[in-house]
């Protein structure tokens, strides 16, 4: 028997476009890491040499003084604890909703399912600032401005339709009948959903978890518009120091490398479920 | 003796159309009972409706002469076999095996002689640690039964559970089929739209045609007797010969015009209309040069167009005017060729005489 052979391509086509190809995408990485790079040299450079004209940036001059001055800020100390408690209770609150809710849509056939799906978009469609002034003065009639329940709330509100519709991506490819093979079987319908279904789709609850984490994290908007004092974050402690007088670059770089290495971490641990849940739930089969 | 299911006068439409239209039958104790019909016939919403998976717009579902139309399937005692067999993925054969069990609480170690008899039953004991997905199709269709068979339910109920199978596997699995249903003595309804599985299986068959049933009884009672042209259509490969026509005695003789074609009968009965559609098996068409003409047989030859063998057998196709065929089937040994003239007879009792409009049977020349 002979096997065709697919004629080969010249080698030197193939070395070019490789060449193109990694030269491009070096390029884009350097673009976007460039600024990290840059945010995490100044936040070890000493503030003289920041606000010198023009600004410096020394490498033997390298210090952790911004760092030592952070940790000993009450006020960021505490920033960093109501952003862990406000991402994980609003995460958690966003999966209890975004969970169900996926399924209903993913799995289950029901009057109005379309407008359903589409309603829950209609967040995304203007800009977030619109919808936070009457999510403020809903806020303020509940007593709930500047609390953590207040910001983990109007997170769920922002972030729920997308887990929504992350989660029901993978509700819909599991096999048919699974329910119904499991309800023959003796199972509620509960118990059919989390005996068999669930387990099937953890990928997508794990994407879905990492994704609200991740933006809860390192949202801005929010907590800027309901916390004044208890409630403060650590993205509206770090845009503090951008002062009306002067800007104290070194500070504000630390606080940002602080306040962003727990996404980064996390998203670097569970980097696959995150490509996963990002191509896999979007593409129907 | 009272019958173990019955199903009566079930409706069940969804929004504009009706997929169930009252239709009503019983199932006996061990026996096995075939629904059968086109897609679209309402086939698998009857026994979606008899597990209880779909809730009847009106009617009842009665099992051992208890109403259970308002039971949830997870307490009708019924177990069901998919076409794509449903196996949990994450599960291993064993797991998908005994998750019933392990629902209702049996204990672990009964669960465990259970799954080891289901298995060896089927063939899939050396396979239990594996998942569905490590599994091949025919091996995947075992643990679905396994999945049945282990928990002794009162009501087998399968749907198209061999459509999967290439046509190999698929003829060893319908044999393994009805041994088991032998051997266990299982009440079974078993959803089709291949007749040669609901004839070769079915203790009856019932024949639903957009949502009623069109006929219902044994196999073989079905086959020799089909009540309306639809039945008689959809039983039997090559399918009856159906021909349009009328009844016409010419200088005596009796006989069937259809296009230009006059087919010899016996006699024509009394009180038949003029026109009518006959019908005759392929089995049941007789063939003879032309030249060894009988009297009174078909008064002109016609030609043999093609010639299909399948071993013993070989199906002749005969054009008979107008370009319309009837095909022969006629043991092997008999040499027909192409573009050979033939005579057509049907011998006595065998054609079937239907009503050109309502397709009902009107009996047998």
């Amino acid at each position: 028997m002979t096997i065709a052979v697919p004629p080969r391509a010249p080698r030197r086509h193939i070395r070019i476009d490789r060449l193109l190809c990694y030269g491009a995408l070096i390029g884009i990485v350097a673009l976007f890491l460039a600024p990290v790079v840059w945010i995490i040299i100044t936040s070890f450079q000493p503030y003289a040499l920041l606000t010198s004209v023009p600004p410096k940036i020394d490498l033997r001059a390298v210090e952790i003084q911004n760092y030592k001055d952070l940790l000993g800020d009450a006020i960021f100390r505490r920033a960093f604890v109501t952003t862990t408690v406000v991402t994980f209770g609003a995460t958690l609150m966003v999966l209890l909703v975004a969970v169900p809710a996926g399924y209903a849509v993913g799995r289950l056939q029901f009057h109005g399912k379309a407008s359903y799906l589409f309603s829950i978009l209609a967040m995304q469609f203007g800009p977030a600032i619109a919808f936070l002034i009457p999510l403020f003065i809903m806020m303020r009639r509940f007593g709930l401005v500047d609390t953590h329940l207040g910001l983990m709330l109007v997170f769920l509100v922002f972030v729920a339709p997308v887990g929504v519709w992350l989660l029901r991506g993978f509700f819909e490819v599991l096999p048919p009948h699974l329910e119904r093979a499991a309800r023959i079987d003796g199972a509620s319908r509960f118990r059919a959903f989390y005996q068999v279904i669930l387990p099937l789709a953890t990928a997508g609850v794990w994407a879905t978890a990492i994704v609200a984490f991740i933006g809860i994290w390192g949202d801005l908007l929010v907590p800027l518009a309901l916390s004044f004092s208890r409630a403060v974050t650590l993205t509206v402690v770090a845009s503090a120091f951008a002062g009306e007088q002067n800007v104290n670059y070194g500070g504000a770089a630390a606080a940002a490398v602080l306040s962003a290495f727990p996404s980064v971490l996390l998203a670097l641990i569970f980097r696959r479920y995150l490509v996963r849940g990002l191509t896999e739930g979007a593409i129907k089969q | 003796m009272e019958p173990k299911l019955q199903v009566v006068d079930i409706v069940k439409d969804f929004g504009h159309t009706l997929a169930v239209d009252h239709v009503s039958f019983d199932v006996a104790v061990a026996e096995f009972v075939v629904l059968l019909g086109a897609s679209g016939s309402g086939k698998s919403t009857t026994l979606n409706l008899i597990a209880g998976l779909e809730e009847p717009a009106s009617g009842d579902i009665v099992l051992h002469g208890r109403r259970i139309t308002d039971v949830p399937p997870n307490r009708r005692g019924m177990a069901m076999v998919f076409q794509n067999y449903a196996l949990y993925p994450h599960m291993t054969v064993f797991e998908n095996l005994t998750f019933g069990l392990k629902i209702s609480h049996v204990p672990s170690d009964v669960q465990a002689i259970r799954a080891e008899r289901t298995a060896r039953i089927l063939g899939i004991a050396p396979l239990m640690d594996r998942k569905p997905g490590q599994l091949s199709g025919g091996q995947q269709q075992r643990v679905a039964l396994g999945r049945a068979i282990i928990r002794e339910p009162e009501v087998f109920l399968l749907d198209e559970p061999l459509s999967n199978l290439d046509a190999k596997l698929r003829l060893q699995m319908r044999g393994e089929l009805k041994r088991l249903h032998l051997e266990l003595e299982s009440t079974t309804i078993y959803v089709t739209h291949d007749q040669v599985e609901a004839m070769t299986l079915g203790d009856k068959i019932i024949l639903l045609r957009a949502g009623r049933i069109t006929a219902q009884g044994s196999p073989q009672d079905l086959y020799d007797h089909p009540p309306n042209l639809y039945t008689a259509d959809f039983l039997g490969s090559p399918p009856i010969n159906l021909i349009q026509g009328e009844f016409e005695t010419h200088a005596g003789r009796p006989g069937f015009v259809a296009g230009g074609a006059r087919f010899a009968l016996p006699h024509i009965p009394p009180g038949l209309p003029q026109a009518a559609v006959i019908g005759v098996r392929p089995e049941d068409v007789e063939l003879r040069a032309d030249g060894e003409r009988a009297p009174g047989e078909s008064s002109a030859a016609h030609t043999v167009r093609l010639i299909e063998s399948v071993g013993p057998d070989q199906y002749v196709h005969i054009e008979i005017g107008d370009q319309r065929i009837l095909i022969a089937r006629r043991p092997a040994a008999e040499r027909w060729r192409m573009n050979d003239r033939v005579n057509v007879s049907f011998p006595a009792g065998k054609t079937h005489v239907f009503h050109s409009e309502h397709e009902t049977n009107l009996g047998t020349i």
